[in-house]
């Protein structure tokens, strides 16, 4: 059971208003912006167009993620954003990486600790942009950002996220923080906001099999396992890492992860085995969390390339060690409210 | 569940996953190959970026090529690749 029982209601009946101000921001300019971004990262930077933002990863040569980021184009230059749990990672791999091609002309400032950011998620989320901004917010479609006036403070808006909500990120100057978060506040009340850790994000993200940067990659995870293909171009020249997925694509043999939704009420045992049969192992969880909305105690695993399949009954390890029912299955595991409110709008 | 059972499981998913995947790339001229679509990949948005458009297009394709009618009570099938196919294996065991 989460700790933040009433922050997940919140979240997926209402909002909830997060600090992630310690998030990963840089700002990308020069001649060759695009193109070492184009090589740092696995997707297709050069087709983003103005207000539009691509989610992708960046690899090692040997494929594995070292971050997954967003990247913003703006007029003038691009923006990468990222969580914070790869936060020193990412910057070293930058900063590595531009050495690595001193001949290119691209500049990289880190702005994290000038800039403040507040995320908004919630089928409700959208309300508290359009009191604070004005209803040309309604607009704003996912994955695209723009500028906009929050009385005389610039702010950044980003639609972007992984809970299957609505989710509004709000980015401004640091010196603004306590003066924007009151105002959000306010805004939100009737509507029942409340500001909460960003703890109710593990069960929120896993209950769409977004992947968590803080649970579940390792330093061998490639996009591959992860399932993020879609976040790789690998028809584009070259970027870091793209020999090797090559390579790890055509022998069709890795570990894949898949959801696994436990029969038990006894809850899973994280890094415990996944058995099927009842006798073969055929895998680890990964992370686990308690659904409330499911109210089943649910799981990433990375299970053997065969088995790595939804629909299958399986068995897990307990708390106990014992071994109790479960089946793989599908994600998103629901559908939310914000999907039910988007396909009426 | 038995090993035979478990393969036939297994490679009756992957039979639909792999029409599904040839339809998505050749209807909505999609630059990926067969291989490079996972199975829980979004359909819209974040992943392959469908469309509500490409939604009426996707129903009518699936019922042509799978028999199965996705109506408006069903639409949260459509949440990814792998919950479509759920639905397509759903369908066809209670046509059967």
């Amino acid at each position: 059971m989460p700790n933040t029982l009433i922050e997940y209601e919140l979240a997926r009946n209402n909002i909830v208003l997060i600090d992630f101000s310690d998030m990963v921001n840089m700002i990308i300019r020069g001649d060759a912006a695009a193109d070492f971004l184009n090589i740092v990262c696995t997707g297709d930077v050069g087709g983003l167009s103005d207000g539009h933002i691509l989610n992708t990863a960046l690899c090692h040569d040997n494929g594995a993620i070292v971050a997954i980021v967003w990247i913003l184009k703006d007029e003038n230059c691009f923006h990468l954003h990222s969580d914070s749990a790869k936060k020193s990672e990412l910057l070293g791999w930058i900063d590595y990486c531009l050495d690595r091609h001193k001949e290119m002309r691209v500049s990289v400032e880190n702005v994290a600790s000038i800039m403040a950011c507040f995320s908004l998620i919630g089928p409700k989320a959208i309300e508290v942009p359009i009191t604070l901004i004005d209803e040309d917010i309604i607009g704003l479609q996912y994955l695209a950002f723009n500028h906009y006036f929050f009385g005389n403070i610039e702010c950044q808006i980003c639609r972007y996220g992984y809970t299957g909500e609505y989710e509004y990120r709000i980015i401004f100057p640091n010196e603004f923080k306590d003066e924007v978060k009151r105002e959000i506040l306010d805004s939100g009340k009737e509507f029942n906001i409340q500001e909460c850790g960003k703890e109710v994000l593990d069960v929120l993200y896993l209950e769409m099999k977004s992947i968590n940067q803080n649970r579940d990659i390792r330093d061998d995870t490639t996009p591959l396992e992860a399932g993020l293909h879609w976040m790789l171009n690998l028809r584009k020249n070259g970027f870091i890492g793209k020999d090797a997925l090559e390579i790890i694509k055509k022998e069709n043999t890795y570990n894949k992860l898949v959801m696994v939704i436990s029969e038990s009420a006894e809850g899973i045992k994280e890094f415990g085995k996944v058995m099927i049969m009842g006798k073969k192992e055929i895998g680890t969880i990964i992370h686990r969390e308690y659904s409330p909305m499911l109210e089943k105690y649910i799981a990433l695993a990375s299970l053997d390339h065969h088995y790595g399949y939804s629909g299958l009954d399986v068995f897990v390890e307990g708390l106990s060690g014992d071994l109790f029912p479960a089946k793989t299955a599908s994600a998103p595991l629901f559908a939310t409210q914000t999907g039910a409110i988007a396909r009426e709008r | 569940m038995e090993s035979l059972e478990i393969e036939k499981k297994i490679a009756r998913r992957k039979d639909i996953l792999e029409r599904l995947y040839k339809l998505l790339i050749e209807k909505f001229a999609l630059t990926t190959e067969l291989d490079e679509i996972s199975e829980d990949t979004p359909l819209f948005g974040l992943g392959l970026g469908l469309d509500s458009i490409d939604a009426l297009t996707l129903v009518f394709r699936v019922e042509q090529e799978f028999g199965v009618a996705i109506t408006d009570e069903n639409t949260d099938a459509l949440r990814s690749v792998n919950t479509l196919v759920d639905f397509i294996i759903k369908k066809e065991n209670e046509n059967a």
